[in-house]
């Protein structure tokens, strides 16, 4: 017993843990645990209050066998797969951008890239409205006076607005990863590589692409967690006729209040969530694998 | 004997290479001449330019004026990637998520050669360094030698015509340093490679390179062969920075300097001058010995080897740095015994005047 109260004040051991451990236990386990419960039992609701639970398999079979949540899935998975490669895409060059800029520069950067972050996901969303929108969105109009297009384009509440507003919103989680690599990065690394033989592109390709693989990693996984569980974007952006499966869960939960249904959806998004997690953990740790040994060639 | 470089067309030519850093001249004027097969060092303390005229010959820094010819091949009209200079970076710059034998190909690799080609060559170099059997690790699994060797092989594999290295022995520990300095000239030395090496370490610079040149606020002060710098430097900035020195204020008249003890050194200057004498060159003698021309009590002893190094102060103030060796009659000196000092060789001092 003084041993134990002598650990706990030395710090030494898992005691330091114990807050967090507390605190997620309250506000993240228990709830977890009450959806699950939700999605495999048949509730009764009364004056907000359950009143009865009884246990069934019947809502998770139902969901497994309709074609509309594989489909839904399916377009999430999509639609997240689609920003983070977007993400990808945009961010990286600004990452080797800040790489190669003077201490200014970076700064500057780092401010714009971070600058959006400051402003709610709600507010920059509904931007977009305001640009992709109708007939005197900004898109529109300038390809309108352009003569581009003689009508307007139907952007906004379809599936290209939601994937440019999430990209746009998500984008900056995929650039800090990238940004944090990039400060770590050696630039004698660069010079030893030039004074090597290589041009720029090839120290780009074998040196600084290989080494940016963790962040593109961190990068990744961030981007398309944000994107495929959120369901703000896709419900301004998608004007309410797109659903994805966060959207789902959502209305599931909020608008029609069918608990056990909204439950078993958030518990397949959770675990599909995990499953792409993992997969792009392995991923980045494949990659790192591949480039070493294909570096020896 | 004034180090300059005597032979035929310098292999490597640098001339009149200026680099400002926006007021602060970072290199001014310099000129150097390498001969092939020569090690030359670069030697001085941090901030004497002498990285950044390394930088300037690799293509990682735009000289601001000059020219560097290597070959007879304007070497400043290169691209960086393009320059026949093979380059030992300071902590070796290693690419940490290749190999071995990946990081020493790396070169190859970017000059699009066969698989085949690029692993024959890799053995070849690899085997040269004694690293063989390392050629699949990772450089975080290697020792500061053998990451040493590997920047080496890495830099020489591509067979490029200078070879630069950059306080390439700061990293390794003292004992290591000696061994590798010894084994690095000898691999150089075999292979005919022309090479520059970068360094503020006196007894690196005197050990591995056939002639050194001193720098100092982004000039060259001397370029002479170890022994001459050692010997013969040409300013007390030269004399102090290589080796331990005594500089002492003397009056020279009629082409004669006279020091203390009756010691005459012949010399072109009038008016006051400063004498350099190194430790060994003092005679320890007798306090009351009618020959010193000092008279001092013994601060500080230390031994080093087979050497003890004396610290002695005289009644004015002034610190002399005297070196015995420890089985003649003044290697066992107690700290404040009264002692003597006389000169030596009056032939192995030398006058500067008093205003360089």
């Amino acid at each position: 017993m003084l041993d134990t109260i002598a650990r706990f004040a030395n710090g030494r051991g898992l005691w330091p843990a114990i807050p967090a451990v507390a605190f997620l236990t309250v506000l993240m386990v228990i709830p977890l645990v009450l959806l699950l419960s939700f999605g495999f039992s048949d509730i009764v609701v009364s004056r907000g209050v359950i009143v009865s639970q009884d246990f069934t398999l019947d809502h998770l079979s139902k969901i497994l066998g309709d074609r509309l949540y594989l489909l839904t899935f399916q377009r999430s998975i999509n639609l997240s797969l689609s920003v983070t490669a977007l993400c990808l895409i945009f961010g990286f060059p600004v990452a080797y951008l800040y790489l190669r800029s003077g201490p200014l520069a970076r700064r500057a950067i780092l401010i714009a890239v971070i600058a959006p972050l400051l402003t709610s996901g709600i507010v920059r969303t509904y931007a977009w409205i305001v640009i992709l929108g109708g007939q005197r969105g900004i898109v529109n109009r300038a390809l309108l006076d352009l003569g581009l297009i003689e009508a307007p384009l139907r952007i906004l509440n379809t599936h290209w607005a939601v994937l440019i507003g999430m990209t746009q919103v998500h984008l900056p989680l995929m650039i800090l990863p990238l940004i944090a690599v990039m400060t770590r990065h050696d630039k004698a690394l660069d010079e030893a590589s030039a004074n090597l033989g290589a041009s720029r592109l090839q120290t780009l390709r074998h040196v600084i692409l290989p080494m940016s693989v963790p962040g593109i990693g961190t990068g990744a996984t961030l981007v398309f967690t944000l994107s495929y569980t959120t369901f703000v974007v896709p419900q301004l952006l998608g004007g309410g006729n797109y659903l994805n499966a966060a959207t789902m869960a959502f209305e599931q939960m909020v608008y029609s209040l069918e608990w056990s249904k909204g439950a078993v959806t958030s518990t397949l998004l959770l675990v599909t969530c995990i499953f792409f997690i993992g997969l792009f953990t392995w991923a980045s740790q494949a990659a790192t694998r591949w480039i070493r040994q294909e570096g020896v060639a | 004997m004034d180090g300059a470089y005597v032979g035929l067309a310098p292999f490597v030519a640098i001339d009149g290479l200026t680099k400002r850093f926006g007021d602060h001249v970072a290199l001014a004027d310099c000129a150097l001449a390498i001969g092939r097969g020569e090690i030359v060092t670069l030697l001085g303390p941090s901030g004497c330019g002498k990285t950044t005229l390394l930088r300037c010959i690799a293509g990682f820094a735009e000289p601001d004026a000059g020219r560097i010819a290597i070959d007879d091949i304007d070497t400043l009209a290169l691209p960086v990637n393009r320059r026949p200079v093979g380059v030992v970076f300071q902590n070796y710059a290693l690419f940490p998520h290749l190999t071995v034998a990946a990081n020493v190909g790396y070169g190859l690799k970017m000059r699009g050669l066969a698989k085949a080609e690029i692993d024959r060559r890799v053995a070849d170099i690899l085997a040269l360094v004694s690293l063989s059997e390392l050629e699949d690790r990772y450089p975080i699994a290697l020792s500061g030698g053998q990451q040493q060797r590997v920047a080496v092989a890495r830099a020489l594999v591509v067979e490029p015509k200078l070879l630069l290295l950059d306080e390439a022995f700061n990293a390794l520990d003292a004992k290591l340093r000696a061994g590798m300095q010894a084994e690095l000239r000898k691999l150089i030395k075999r292979l005919g490679m022309t090479a520059i090496f970068v360094t503020h370490d006196q007894d690196e610079a005197l050990a591995i390179s056939d002639r050194v040149a001193v720098m100092g606020s982004g000039r060259i002060a001397q370029v002479a062969d170890p022994i001459d710098i050692y010997d013969r430097p040409v300013s007390p900035y030269v004399a102090q920075f290589v080796g331990t020195s005594n500089m002492l204020a003397a009056r020279a008249a009629g082409g004669v300097a006279v020091l203390p003890g009756g010691v005459k050194l012949p010399t072109p200057y009038c008016g006051d001058v400063q004498v350099l004498v190194r430790p060994q060159n003092f005679e320890i003698l007798d306090a009351g010995n009618t020959r010193a021309g000092w008279q001092g009590r013994v601060a500080f002893g230390r031994p080093a080897g087979a050497i003890v190094e004396y610290e002695i102060d005289t009644a004015d103030g002034t610190c002399f740095k005297i070196a015995a060796l420890r089985d003649s009659p003044a290697g066992h000196l107690p700290v404040g015994a009264k002692v003597g000092l006389a000169v030596r060789d009056a032939s192995a001092c030398v006058v500067f005047e008093a205003s360089s």
